[in-house]
């Protein structure tokens, strides 16, 4: 039988914990999706066409690029003591502004002390960075941008911290805060371990698991491609010509806003290439196609994607 | 920064039962909250015309295709007629026999 510990037996150890370790170590507290670059459900590089803020989700996920010609690409580097993943921005265009939206993150932050602090390098040239946050119902926001600082840059990783107070002025439970890195010289640049956090001390970077971030991706933008790791939708049976067979599926977990789904074809036989998409919510859908052929053992397969992203 | 174009993703668009079909192939809903509805929005507003849901041609094809279906399934739930004729020799009824020309007729 062994002895239940007893808090005197802590007694020795209590006296070594300060107060700034116990920040340090506590779980969620990064304020950033993705903010360790591991989850690239888009793909692991991808180019901007137009400037603007459609169609700027282009590979990483969470992560929004503005000018045409910018191109995100997956990298990894030894940043500190870590072998870690990166987000390198290139690319011949201008624009090179890069931004996160944190959902429903005015009443989080507005007016309070925050803390931003990431690695980031220069990969041609020194160059300055400025940072800025915005506040609104869309990704472009309408308070305008509210100056959290300006960091220059080295071709080696250097560890920023910033703390900052910006008030948004609509201030709700609904409108999102949005965080904006953009270069100023147009200059390629690389960032790693994005975390924002409450409180005027930047901390050590939350590591989660791969499963956990992938997780908190999906609730804005869910990639079930048949490419991406088998057909996960799809109908085979006896079907009659001109007849519809519906079909309804859930969502690996709840969306944000309705998603904009995208039908992805593997393979069909008796049915049109394209399925029809109805009832959509933020929990899974409704999926029919009409067959074209009569007969037994028809089918359709494929899979989805589903964006809900800010 | 530089003039922002944020419908010049949209190729086509056509109404939905319940949203629009985008290029083709995106499912657009019906939610403000949705950030390709709001593009969709921008791009009617810019005096494009979403397709209906159905053109005509479309409204043909799916009326034949109801058509072929409801006989085809008539044909062959009155198969048994014409098998018992070829094994027993009683003749089909004449209004089945009518009614089974028509659908033969109707399918394209």
């Amino acid at each position: 039988m062994t002895k239940a510990r007893e808090n005197s037996d802590y007694t020795g150890l209590a006296a070594g914990i300060v107060a700034g370790d116990t920040a340090a170590r506590a779980g969620r507290k990064n304020l950033i999706i993705n903010g360790g670059f591991d989850v690239w459900q888009r793909g692991t590089s991808g180019t901007k066409a137009v400037n603007g803020w459609a169609s700027g989700y282009i590979a990483v996920d969470r992560w929004h690029t503005y000018g045409a010609d910018t191109t995100q690409t997956k990298s990894s580097s030894t940043v500190g003591t870590d072998l870690v993943n990166t987000l390198k921005i290139s690319g011949s265009g201008t624009n090179k502004l890069c931004t996160h939206a944190i959902e429903n993150g005015s009443r989080l932050i507005s007016g309070k002390d925050v803390t931003l602090s990431f690695y980031i390098r220069a990969t041609t040239a020194t160059e300055s960075l400025s940072l800025n946050a915005r506040f609104g119902t869309s990704l472009a926001g309408d308070s305008g941008d509210l100056s959290i600082g300006t960091v220059t840059t080295t071709t080696s990783w250097v560890k920023h911290a910033i703390s900052f107070n910006v008030t948004d002025p609509s201030v709700n439970t609904t409108r999102h805060a949005m965080l904006r890195i953009a270069s100023s010289a147009e200059e390629d640049f690389e960032i790693a371990q994005v975390q924002l956090e409450l409180g005027s001390v930047a901390t050590d970077f939350e590591h989660r698991s791969y499963g956990e971030e992938l997780a908190l991706c999906q609730r804005y933008y869910t990639n079930m491609e048949y490419q991406k790791g088998g057909s996960v939708l799809g109908f085979t049976g006896d079907v009659t010509s001109g007849s519809s067979y519906h079909l309804s599926f859930s969502f690996p977990t709840q969306m944000r806003a309705t998603p904009s789904l995208t039908w992805s074809s593997w393979v069909s036989v008796g049915f049109p290439a394209n399925v029809t998409f109805q009832e959509t919510g933020v929990n899974g859908s409704n999926y029919y196609a009409t067959a074209i052929q009569s007969g037994a053992s028809k089918y359709f397969l494929g899979g989805y994607i589903a964006d809900a992203e800010l | 920064m530089n003039q922002e174009n944020n419908t010049a993703w949209i190729t086509s668009c056509k109404s939905q039962e319940s949203g629009w079909l985008v290029n083709s192939n995106m499912s657009v809903p019906n939610d403000p909250a949705n950030r390709h509805f709001a593009d969709v929005l921008a791009w009617i507003a810019l005096g494009n015309t979403p397709a209906p849901e159905f053109t005509d041609l479309e409204i043909a094809a799916n009326a034949q295709a109801e058509t072929n279906a409801t006989s085809q399934a008539y044909l062959a739930s009155t198969d048994w007629y014409i098998t018992r004729q070829a094994e027993t020799g009683v003749a089909v009824p004449a209004d089945v026999t009518t009614a089974r020309a028509e659908a033969r007729e109707a399918i394209v």
